[in-house]
């Protein structure tokens, strides 16, 4: 017969992973006022749900798909309040190709790029879907596979590829549009 | 594959997540393309770089949420259940204060009603009706109360007002004993048509029959009302009487003299 699960052994293995969890509640959920009630509510429903945990599999992942589910729940309740529409996923395509040439020779003044990056990347972030933003931010900075990933987000593999994908195009769009903006560059002649 | 097409494939790639075949062409493609080698060298410093940036600054989660979970999940949940109702048990407990008061104001203090007596009224005079008897019922009543107690019971009409007077009518009268064999007298009377039972119990130094355990004994010819009874009790050296109807009884003990 299993034995009931111990908050002990339940807190041993999520007290390491408060910390990144926290930090990446604080890039995706979009009412900064609420990310402590997100992290709170996760860390509850993981404790609850604590029995369905196999010992020996990823905890990190399972801990972190409860994580993605309470965002997007406090995300969705979160527009309906203020009755604003979900950021559209769909990439404009076209306008990234216009501004890749932008994007090209931004690359080659890798300073200029990385001062942007370290002055525009939070805000730039915003502007992605949050299917792109939970997808891009668990691959790069989490460092999950694209499997992993999908059973967090409850979406097929290729959906994850293609999320991660277009996350990395609009960012670098956003990141060409600033440096035209200001002047860092000029505008490619369209 | 050409250069358009590598670049398709960039993300996963640097994700490291395309197949074999794939990685293989992509690889071999950036091997002999100078131009798409630097771009992709280029596209994964922007990665690194946003990597660090998004990590810094180091965050810890606020020691006050990470308490909250812990003594949530520490604490037993019929505890937690109850500290989260603390407010409803505190508003019910001032409740049940407030109502336990108002009863003990306001409800009947609960008397004593010789069961006896009223289980004996309730099959004899049914509805409070007067009892029914005869002639020689009274005489035999008249008969016991001396031989037995040395008593009498004056019957005349007892006037309590310009208009109106207490009129007594003796029904008759029967040895009782209760359970234990310890023996009573019941007499029975109307009082204005309302049926008044009438007890006498002998001083022996033994305990009282029943009927009398009950009753408020102690208020030497005082009535008190138990619900729809009048009841009266009456203590000499040698007797003990009781009498209880819904007509006021003050006055019928006070009609026993010695003979």
């Amino acid at each position: 017969m299993p034995r009931k699960p111990t908050a002990k052994a339940y807190l041993d293995l999520v007290a390491p992973l408060r910390d990144v969890l926290y930090r990446h509640a604080r890039r995706t959920v979009w009412n900064a006022a609420l990310v402590d009630d997100v992290i709170q509510e996760t860390l509850l429903i993981a404790w609850r749900e604590f029995t369905r945990y196999e010992p020996g599999t990823n905890f990190r992942a399972w801990v972190f798909r409860i994580l993605v589910n309470v965002t997007f729940k406090f995300n969705k309740q979160e527009a309906r309040r203020h009755e604003v529409a979900l950021p559209d996923s769909a990439t404009d395509l076209f306008a990234a190709i216009e501004r890749e040439e932008a994007w090209v020779r931004l690359l080659e003044r890798p300073e200029m790029l990385m001062q942007l990056l370290d002055g525009r990347l939070t805000r730039a972030l915003q502007r992605l879907g949050e299917h792109e933003r939970q997808c891009l931010l668990l691959r790069l900075l989490e460092e999950f596979t694209y499997k992993d990933i999908a059973s967090m987000v409850e979406i097929p593999v290729g959906t994850v590829m293609s999320h991660v994908h277009r996350a990395r195009i609009k960012l670098r769009e956003r990141l060409a549009e600033l440096a035209v903006e200001q002047g860092l560059i000029k505008e490619s002649a369209r | 594959m050409n250069c358009r097409e590598v670049r398709k494939w960039m993300s996963p790639y640097l994700d490291s997540e395309l197949g074999q075949t794939k990685t293989f062409e992509v690889s071999e493609h950036l091997r002999t393309c100078a131009r798409c080698a630097a771009r992709f060298e280029a596209e994964r410093g922007v990665d690194e770089r946003m990597r660090e940036r998004l990590a810094e600054p180091a965050e810890s989660l606020p020691a006050d949420v990470w308490s909250h979970v812990t003594r949530d999940i520490t604490t037993p949940a019929w505890l937690r259940r109850l500290h989260q109702a603390r407010a409803q048990l505190a508003v019910a407990a001032c409740v049940i204060v407030v109502l336990v008061g108002a009863a003990l104001v306001w409800l009947p203090v609960p008397r004593n009603r010789p069961p006896w007596v009223v289980a004996q009224l309730a099959v004899e005079a049914p509805g409070h009706r007067p009892f029914v008897g005869s002639v020689a019922g009274s005489v035999a009543a008249v008969r016991m109360l001396r031989n037995g107690f040395g008593l009498q019971l004056r019957m005349e009409p007892l006037v309590v007002g310009p208009q109106q007077h207490y009129d007594l009518q003796l029904i008759g009268a029967a040895p009782r004993s209760d359970g234990h064999g310890r023996e009573f007298l019941e007499v029975r009377l109307n009082c204005c048509g309302k049926p008044v039972m009438l007890l006498l119990a002998r001083l022996g130094g033994g305990e009282l029959p029943e009927p009398f355990d009950a009753a408020p004994l102690g208020g030497n010819g005082l009535a008190s009302r138990l619900d729809d009874l009048n009841i009266a009790t009456m203590q000499t050296d040698t007797f003990v009487a009781l009498a209880a109807s819904p007509h006021p009884v003050g006055d019928i003990l006070d009609r026993l003299t010695a003979v």
